[in-house]
């Protein structure tokens, strides 16, 4: 027995030391950097386009800064012609600077616009329209537990009615003033800010998830929503729904589910697909509903 | 009216050799001398008129030849002794022949007549059979000794990863393979994670696959037939053959109820891995891993013309591992048949066989990795009937026609999502599955016709359909395989085959566990369909001590099945809404080298092939490597009959790594990415990047005793086989995936391997 005990203690300790898992180095495949390009028009504000370059997936670099892509001509035409040039702010919560090409006018309802790239020789451009209906929230609430594909949450509860006769989509919009001693609501634990200390900032956060009107059209909806920061009870924040174009839902769901996949290892990968020719992004735009008050219950 | 126009047939049938000539039948069943075993695949050959049969998976031929005065005929089955037999030819002659079988005998036995050379000779293309003793001689992983890991040493056969069971023919998916068990159908023939096949080789009698040209008799799957015979137990005396292995032991039984009329073969295998590996464990790891096999089969000969058969089997897994760690798995699959059959003779030309089976099925798995857990649930259940008369009119034809039906009943169901903050995830209630009625049913006729000395065709068609309440599929299945002789030890062939299957396998292309429901066809899933063309050449050298062959084939499946990009299944999804559907197709060259006798024995085998498929809503629409897409495989198998009591064994294999997918890039989206870090992941398609090679050596030698023991001195044979699995402990890939690295954050790769360096050693006594 002894013996017997002695083999397998050998054998298990051979499979210990040479089996299992080991770190190994991909040789990445050739790849040519894209350009991306992410502007949504919101109506009465001046235009915010985000310009980067993908970089190879092993490449240490991610950070906006270290991606932005700077001496672009960008564009921006509806009645007339904005050029946008690059500005900054700073993320108090992330700590760094987020760079973006900016324009100078306001977006209206109504009008197309199209968008005109010109990096390094080669011209992409794309076009929306804001033509959709505004939507209006009717009540909101607050439910301490609640269990969708992401998980159990607490959430608040946005309900609204579909505006009939159009297709919809609809994301999640929460303002609020945080300070440091918020941090993330993720399970990627974000952390709280380490750069404002006990100061404060406003900070405007989009609801990942995007909601489509299919086969409720004109009916009663209501979106339970997790915000991506921690709040304490008596916390004031401002709620607001944004009815998306086709286009950019369709973008933003797309790296909605991808990232689903990326953490949730039992849900089939996804990949990005653009809504601008030759790169990769989405140039769209949003209707933001008046905004409705909401003060965290508990 | 039915019975008057079937008796008509029948006697017709009986006739249609008389009609056309003067002709005699000798016809008659071959068995092991010493078991009693029918010896399927023998050859019958006719000195007189050159001509030879193959027996049946009942040990049962029938030869028609001219009337003459005599002639010779020379019988021959692999490993046994060949006996040649003086015969008049003057009338109908029904002769059961007894072969000796010289693997069970120490002395050294000269054998002189030559092979068979049916490999050459016969209209089939893709046919491989596998001795028994050849895969009991190999060494295995554990000591388990294993007709599915001898399989995947066979050309145009890759197996999965890291050294798994599962096996992929020309380019086909594991739901591909038909693996049938004495006709029932077994859905998962591995035991878990495939490192182990759930068929105890002792308690197999034969093992048959073919890859191509497949003979009208078998359908409902599109890439391969495994089909395997179990023995119908020693109808001389009781034996029994027991074995004493590291993680598992094993039993078997048999012997005769009514000496040469009845007997029985019982036979168990149980593995203790957990038990044993439990005391080594660290406290936080609770692990459990067992898995058992049963296999029972009684015959009984009611006359000369009638035997029944009734067999059984039902094989288990139950695993589990809990740790503080990320990965918590729980496991438990199985499948159980019951076979009950006929067989009939209408004087001696006309074979029946009928049978009434019983299969089932499970697969019921849940895991938690890092914050999400996932469960399937997948059951089958099929009540089968099917009848096929085999028919040998003169020694020109080999006719085989049917008719198969199966009441398929399935239930799948899978859920994934992130853990509740209370942690209790409510396991899937198999009751609220809604259960998948189907039917599955065909008819076929095929005929081996030898047309002259040079040609020799076998051609069949077979007319499959698949009902269910919502939609039906009629469709038919043409087969056609033509050998041209050479000369006499060479020939060409080509073959051209058809294949439905309805039913489907749906797998996760991301978790590393085994996510495989199986599905029915329906209106939105349609039936998958292939086209095989294959072309060779066949070869034997030094009266057939050696065979060769080179194959080339091309084959196209339609209505290949995947998931949906983002498909996350909770209980209430409809599978068939989260599929996506397209096309695979598989082109190669197959080369075989195989030394049958001899000290030395054994094969070299290599590989090259290419298999793409292509989704319109998968990869942007463009074609990609499948899964399993190897370039390059390569196995070299050897056996050496050191002295009368030691052997030596050997097998080194080699293959390309298999696709897997990695994103290219990474890119910055800001305005959707608050929740998270906002960098999201670019690929530019499916299954970019390739695994590492793998290959590894195995070794293994045996030594067999025979002694006598009591006072009786009842003979004992004793063997103590000695395998090292994977000499070089090659870290093999099972699976690669993607992490952060926990201080740089950046992303890194790791690989998982599953099996290094294995010794074993096994005790195997027989009395």
């Amino acid at each position: 027995m002894r013996k017997l005990k002695i083999f397998y203690s050998i054998l298990l300790f051979v499979g210990l030391v040479s089996s299992c898992q080991k770190d190994i180095k991909i040789a990445p495949l050739p790849y040519e950097s894209q350009l991306s390009i992410e502007c949504i028009l919101y109506p009465g504000k001046v235009p915010q386009l985000y310009l980067s370059n993908s970089v190879p997936f092993f490449d240490p670099s991610s950070s906006p800064s270290q991606l932005f892509v700077k001496g672009a001509i960008v564009t921006i035409t509806g009645s007339s012609i904005d050029n946008l040039v690059a500005d900054s702010v700073f993320d108090n919560f992330r700590c760094r600077w987020v760079p973006f090409y900016k324009g100078s006018i306001p977006a209206v309802i109504g009008q197309t616009y199209t968008l005109s790239v010109t990096y390094q020789g080669k011209t992409y451009s794309s076009s929306t329209t804001i033509n959709q209906p505004k939507a209006t929230i009717s009540s909101t609430d607050f439910v301490h537990s609640f269990h969708d594909v992401y998980g159990d949450h607490e959430g608040v509860i946005m309900n609204f009615n579909d505006i009939a006769g159009s297709e919809n989509f609809y994301r999640f919009q929460m303002n609020r003033t945080v300070d440091s001693t918020v941090y993330g609501a993720s399970n990627l634990g974000l952390v709280h800010s380490t750069c404002i200390g006990s100061g404060q900032f406003s900070y405007s956060e989009f609801g990942r998830s995007i909601y489509f009107d299919t086969g409720l059209d004109g009916q009663n909806m209501q979106f339970v929503i997790e915000p991506a920061l921690k709040h304490k009870q008596g916390d004031v924040t401002y709620l607001f729904l944004q009815s998306l174009d086709k286009s950019s839902a369709e973008f933003y769901d797309n790296i909605d589910k991808q990232k689903l996949a990326q953490l949730n290892p039992f849900v089939e990968p996804v990949y990005l697909k653009t809504k601008i020719e030759g790169c990769i992004g989405v140039f769209g735009s949003a209707v933001i509903s008046d905004s409705v008050l909401f003060i965290y219950p508990e | 009216m039915k019975n008057k126009k079937s008796a008509i047939l029948i006697i017709f049938l009986l006739n249609f050799s008389s009609i056309f000539g003067q002709n005699v039948t000798i016809s008659g069943f071959i068995k092991d001398s010493e078991t009693g075993e029918s010896l399927i695949g023998a050859v019958v050959y006719c000195t007189s008129t050159k001509t030879e049969v193959v027996t049946n998976n009942y040990g049962f031929y029938s030869l028609t030849v001219p009337k003459e005065d005599s002639s010779g005929l020379i019988i021959s089955y692999l490993n046994f002794k060949p006996q040649l037999k003086q015969i008049f030819l003057k009338e109908n002659i029904e002769l059961n022949i007894e072969l000796v079988d010289l693997s069970k005998k120490l002395e050294e036995v000269v054998v002189t007549a030559k092979q068979s050379d049916k490999n050459v000779q016969r209209a089939q293309m893709g046919v491989i059979e596998i001795p028994i003793q050849k895969i009991k001689d190999l060494p295995a992983i554990f000591g388990e000794t294993d007709v599915l890991k001898v399989i995947q040493l066979l050309p145009g056969v890759q197996s999965g990863n890291g050294g798994t069971t599962g096996f992929f023919v020309r380019g086909g998916n594991t739901d591909q393979n038909l693996v049938q068990l004495d006709e029932a159908l077994v859905y998962n023939p591995n035991h878990l994670f495939g490192l182990f096949s759930t068929f105890n080789t002792k308690a197999l009698n034969n093992v048959t696959l073919i890859k191509g040209g497949f003979p009208a008799q078998y359908g409902g799957r599109l890439s391969s037939i495994l089909d395997l015979t179990m023995k119908e137990g020693n109808n001389q005396k009781f034996k029994v053959d027991a074995g004493i292995g590291l993680i598992s032991s094993n039993i078997t039984i048999e012997g005769p109820i009514v000496k040469n009329k009845a007997s029985f073969i019982v036979s168990a295998r149980r593995t203790y891995l957990d038990l044993i590996i439990k005391p080594f464990l660290p406290k936080d790891i609770t692990t459990t891993y067992n898995f058992y096999d049963l296999n029972a089969k009684i015959n009984w000969r009611i006359s000369k013309k009638d035997r029944l058969f009734l067999s059984a089997f039902k094989g288990n897994d139950n695993a589990g591992y809990k740790s503080a760690s990320s990965i918590n798995y729980g496991i438990g699959f199985g499948n159980s048949t019951a076979t009950l059959r006929w067989n009939h003779l209408f004087g001696n030309k006309l074979f029946l066989n009928t049978s009434f089976i019983y299969n089932t099925y499970y697969l019921n798995l849940s895991t938690i990795q890092g914050k999400y857990y996932a469960q399937v649930y997948s059951g089958i259940n099929d009540m089968n009937g099917k009848t096929e008369f085999q028919y040998y009119p003169n020694s020109r034809h080999k006719i085989k026609f049917g008719a198969n039906y199966t009441y398929h009943t399935f239930l799948s169901s899978g859920n994934s999502a992130k853990i509740p903050k209370d942690l209790i995830i409510a396991n899937i209630t198999i009751n609220n599955i809604p259960p998948r009625y189907s039917n599955e049913m065909a008819l076929y006729l095929n005929d081996e016709i030898t047309i002259s000395k040079k040609v020799g065709l076998s051609v069949g068609i077979r007319t499959p359909a698949f009902i269910t309440k919502d939609v039906s599929y009629y469709t038919w299945e043409p087969r056609a395989t033509l050998k041209i002789s050479v000369d006499s030890t060479s020939s060409i062939k080509a073959a051209y085959t058809v294949m439905n299957q309805f039913l489907h396998i749906v797998s996760s292309s991301s978790a590393s566990l085994p996510f495989d429901l199986w599905i029915p066809s329906s209106a939105i899933t349609k039936p998958e369909r292939s086209e095989q063309y294959a072309i060779g050449y066949f070869r034997n050298f030094k009266e057939n001590k050696y065979e060769a062959s080179i194959e080339m084939y091309y084959k196209s499946m339609q209505n290949q099945v995947a998931y949906k990009e983002g498909t996350q299944l909770l209980e209430q999804s409809n599978i068939d809404k989260s599929l996506v559907f397209g096309k695979g197709w598989s082109y190669g060259s197959e080369f075989f080298l195989r030394k049958n006798t001899g000290k030395l024995t054994g094969w070299v085998s290599y590989t090259l092939s290419w298999t793409n498929q292509q989704f319109k809503d998968l990869n942007y629409g463009q074609k990609f490597a499948f899964k399993y897409d190897r370039r390059h495989v390569l196995s070299v198998v050897g056996t050496y009959e050191l002295s009368k009591r030691w052997t030596l064994s050997a097998d080194f294999v080699f293959s390309t790594g298999s696709p897997y997918t990695l994103p290219v890039g990474k890119v910055s989206v800001a305005d959707g990415g608050s929740l998270y870090d906002g960098v999201y992941q670019v690929f530019d398609k499916r299954n970019n990047y390739r695994m590492h090679a793998n290959h590894h050596l195995d070794i293994g030698a045996t030594y067999k005793k025979y002694k006598t023991m009591g006072k009786k001195k009842y003979p004992i044979t004793t063997e103590w086989v000695f395998s090292i699995y994977n000499v070089y402990s090659r870290r093999n890939p099972y699976f690669v995936y993607l992490t952060v690295d926990a201080i740089t954050q950046e992303p890194k790769a790791k690989q998982v391997s599953l099996l290094p360096i294995i010794p074993s050693v096994t005790y195997n006594f027989k009395f």
